[in-house]
């Protein structure tokens, strides 16, 4: 039987990965491919995967060294217990930040497709106490819903993808090779950083049924996000042009308006396609949640997972109230991913795996 | 009397029942002394037939007889018992003859009948008695005799009024526990095939059956269900709906999650899938543990028909069943924030079908659900002959009326009557019952917040879902454990794979008697020598699985 052991499976690991690099980010991936690298930004993401290796490399490696533990326990290990407190909670502010950034991004999106009247606070609201209602249910009921949210996300996208290709201006990729090494080295980085959600391996490889295989399941959900980010910037390419990405705010919502349907019972199919991202936002937004709340309860060596849910729920909704505007929205998103994001997936990480070597702290998996 | 005897003799009834409503006293060698108890016992229980007989001719034996009119089967008493015995000559001697107890001479030597014990119990005594079985008390024996001749007024084994199929087994559970074990043991010939008895209620002490395939079912999935069964004392159950509700995970929750069924057939299989069956007495309904959301979308007809066709109607109740509670919300949600997604030409039309009409779509909905609601209640409640009426003065008349006065629109008459439709379409009446207290969530968050609403009543849906456990396993399951079990549990899901190809058990199985076909022609060319029979044995079974790495 499956018993209630905090602990997911491998699948499920991969399932988790996927969804929550699925975020508000890839709308915005085609314009910001097709502001660095032009017309082949679509090879960024492959690029990416590079940088996207050193970080699994870097956070697994490190979590690797400490069987069954989170960011938490296996900190206090490696460095000082001042310093692990100051790392532990960086992180935890650096999810909430993150988490409330990308919901407000999200909300800005609904508003305008969906719900231009409602004020953008209920918007947020709304979501944040369903995120709640799934993570207090725990870890594993979290993982069996992105289980099922796959199905809900990936298939109207592949089906509209369809639609999408068969009418698609494929000039619109040529000429080949016209773009500048360097441009792609920090289009890459950039593109790179849409892997963010790699760095909650902090913690949950120590909620894995088989930690052994953390790196694996890293791995694979990497190569096919970097292969979703591709197709997204291919057909966005494709099908609304290379100039109208990079003038859109969001290039993926106007390649859904221009799709058309044949013999469709439903007209703007991009309201209905909005499925997808709020599926996938309420998984991004729960893991934060989840997470932060974890952290709370492990430092304050609560049994409960749960306790500090509620309390997440207002601070997530003032960074998310933060920006004025959609713009400013725009801004702080976009330095907050440049500036702060990669400090948990490559240079914090390798730092204490450098300590714990040098250390010898923990055990490493045979 | 003696001093030892007088000792049992109970002055009040309420001095020797314990808490759990237990008869906490022995019998009593001097059968005076347990003639005075079951007297006060039975007192003014004008329905309980008491008497003492002397048997033996010569020498007079004295036994005592209970039991309560109308449960029993008189014959088995009288001409199988009472009838070989009352003439005997001389008891006793044949007693010290064979140096035996009373008891054990009577129910070795003199009794026709099988199904005859004996007890020491008072408790056990009356609690046959109150079953339908006779109870003999013998003098000079510390023992008394339980003949089980229990023939209590049924309503005999009738067709499912619920589960009916075009295609199979016509029989459905009914009131008497015995008869239902009895469907399931004829289809299940195997002696691996357990029957644990148990009595729930410390008043009404009723019988429950604990089914299951013993090499099969998981053992913590039996102890949990006998935990969860010994969990709470109640006085009385009359349906299995009790059990259902005392054993479930959530209390909280509208899904159902155990499955009830009046159909053998559907408790035989799932005990072959390694589930356990908890049958009540007095209840026609069968519950089976653990069940998933997937269980409620299989009807037994499924396995009957061709695959290709039971597929396609599974695919039809998944689709209808969503459209069973989301359909008024979307409706709300379309009409009120997303006209824009209509086509043009329909979106006019359904204006010009509201034109005039007072209320907003929100009311409009509520009202027209409410009132099938009502109608369903209705329905229900009055009288056959006239509760047809009831569908036609609510559905023609009032309907007709309510468009023509503009209290609500021909559409929305259209969307509550399909989504009627779509709720019975749903082969299981608990899961239709939890929809039709969903489809209120869809339609309050729709009303509020659009198709953005609409989404998040399904994220709060399948949140709810995804923590809901069944005696431990996931309710969602296989759609959210697919690689467990080798993704053979999908072969039974919104698709009905071929019979052929549904080689292995599902997860609810142990891990090594998960082989459930294979070919055995194949089986006899590779391993039997020719002339020999072809013996599939669960040896064999787990040496298959042996093969396939388990």
């Amino acid at each position: 039987m499956f018993s209630h052991n905090g602990k997911i499976s491998v699948s499920q690991v991969k399932i988790l990965l996927i969804l929550q690099m699925f975020n508000t980010g890839i709308l915005l991936l085609p314009k910001t491919a097709a502001h660095i690298v032009g017309r082949e930004g679509y090879v960024l993401p492959i690029i990416a995967l590079v940088f996207g290796v050193a970080y699994v490399y870097g956070i697994v490696g490190l979590t690797e060294h400490f069987k069954g533990e989170t960011l938490v326990e296996f900190t206090p290990k490696i460095v000082p217990k001042g310093i692990a407190f100051i790392i532990i909670w960086a992180f935890a502010i650096k999810l909430i930040i993150t988490a409330g950034l990308e919901l407000r991004m999200f909300a800005e999106m609904i508003s305008r497709v969906m719900l231009p009247k409602t004020p953008l606070a209920v918007i947020l609201l709304s979501m944040l106490l369903v995120s709640a209602y799934l993570v207090k249910s725990g870890i594993e009921a979290t993982a069996r819903m992105a289980e099922v949210l796959i199905y809900f996300i990936f298939i109207p996208l592949i089906i509209v993808i369809l639609f999408i290709v068969f009418k698609a201006d494929y000039k619109q990729l040529m000429p080949f090779f016209q773009v500048q090494p360097l441009a792609i080295g920090k289009g890459a980085f950039l593109i790179s950083l849409s892997f963010m959600p790699i760095e909650f391996m902090l913690m949950l490889t120590g909620l894995m049924e088989k930690p052994e295989k953390a790196k694996r399941a890293t791995l694979v959900a990497l190569v096919i996000m970097s292969v979703i980010e591709v197709i997204v910037i291919l057909v966005t390419f494709v099908g609304i042009g290379v100039e109208e990405s990079k003038r859109q705010l969001w290039p993926v919502i106007t390649l859904m308006q221009s799709a058309q349907f044949l013999g469709a019972f439903v007209e703007n199919q991009e309201i209905l396609m909005m499925t997808c991202w709020v599926f996938s936002i309420f998984m991004y937004v729960s893991s934060g949640i989840y997470f932060v709340s974890l952290i709370g309860s492990r430092v304050c060596q609560f049994k409960r997972e749960n306790v500090f849910v509620l309390p997440i729920i207002p601070l997530l909704f003032f960074v998310a109230m933060l920006p004025r505007n959609l713009a400013q929205v725009y801004l702080y998103y976009m330095n907050f991913q440049y500036y702060m994001g990669v400090w948990f997936l490559l240079p914090i990480p390798l730092i204490l795996l450098i300590i714990t070597r040098i250390k010898k702290v923990g055990g490493k998996y045979e | 009397m003696p001093k030892e005897a007088t000792k049992n003799i109970i002055s009040n009834e309420d001095n020797y029942h314990d808490k759990n409503n237990k008869i906490n006293i022995q019998l009593s060698k001097d059968l005076a002394v347990n003639i005075q108890n079951i007297e006060l016992l039975f007192k003014n229980c004008m329905d309980v037939v008491k008497r003492q007989v002397d048997i033996g001719k010569d020498f007079p034996f004295k036994i005592y007889g209970v039991y309560v009119d109308g449960m029993i089967n008189r014959d088995i008493l009288e001409h199988f018992f009472l009838g070989r015995i009352i003439d005997y000559k001389n008891l006793q001697a044949s007693v010290e003859r064979e140096g035996t107890t009373p008891s054990q001479l009577i129910m070795q030597h003199f009794s026709a009948t099988f199904d005859i014990k004996e007890t020491d119990s008072m408790d056990a005594m009356v609690n046959a008695v109150l079953s339908g079985d006779s109870a003999i008390f013998i003098d000079h024996s510390e023992k008394g005799l339980i003949i089980s001749n229990r023939a209590w007024p049924n309503r005999g084994v009738g067709e499912p009024t619920d589960e009916n199929v075009v295609r199979g087994p016509k029989d459905a559970f009914t009131e008497t526990i015995r008869f239902n074990t009895v469907l399931i043991r004829r289809r299940i010939r195997d002696t691996k095939l357990k029957v644990k008895m148990m009595s729930y209620g410390i008043r009404s002490r009723t019988d429950v059956a604990i089914m299951y395939v013993e090499d099969i079912v998981k053992p913590e999935l039996l102890e949990e269900v006998m935990r969860r069964l010994n969990k709470y004392e109640i006085d009385a159950i009359y349906d299995s709906g009790y059990i259902e509700q005392l054993v479930e995970d959530s209390w909280k929750s509208p899904f159902p999650q155990t499955q009830a069924t009046e159909r053998p057939d559907k408790v035989a299989s799932s005990l072959l899938e390694g589930k356990v069956a908890i049958i009540v007495d007095n209840s026609p309904f069968v519950i089976v543990v653990p069940t998933t959301l997937n269980a409620f979308y299989q009807a037994s007809e499924d396995y009957y028909q061709r695959w290709q066709i039971m597929s396609f109607t599974r695919i039809l109740r998944y689709i209808v069943s969503f459209l069973a509670f989301a359909l008024p919300g979307l409706y709300v949600a379309l009409l009120n924030f997303q006209p824009a997604m209509l086509p043009t030409p329909f979106a006019i039309s359904i204006a010009a079908s509201r034109a005039g009409i007072t209320f907003s779509t929100v009311v409009e909905i509520l009202i027209m659900e409410l009132t099938f609601e009502l109608f369903r209640e209705a329905g229900i409640r009055i009288p056959g002959a006239i509760g047809h009426v009831i569908g036609l003065v609510g559905g023609i008349v009032i309907g007709q009326a309510a468009v023509d006065a503009n209290i609500i629109s021909p559409m929305i008459i259209i969307i509550i009557s399909f989504t009627a439709i779509c709720s019975f379409a749903i082969p299981d009446y608990s899961l239709t019952s939890a929809f039709r207290l969903i489809r209120y969530l869809f339609i309050a968050l729709s009303a509020v917040l659009g198709l953005y609403g609409f989404l998040l009543a399904m994220l709060i849906i399948l949140a709810h879902l995804s923590s809901l456990e069944s005696f431990k396993i996931p309710y969602l399951a296989p759609y959210n454990i697919m690689s467990e079990n080798k993704f053979n549990d999908l072969k039974d899901t919104l698709l009905r794979f071929p019979t052929f190809m549904q080689t292995r058990r599902p997860i609810f199985a142990r891990e090594n008697q998960r082989t459930r076909l294979r070919l055995k022609i194949e089986r006899v060319q590779q391993d039997v020598p020719p002339g020999s029979n072809s013996a599939t044995t669960n040896d064999n079974h787990a040496a298959d699985d042996k093969e396939r790495g388990e």
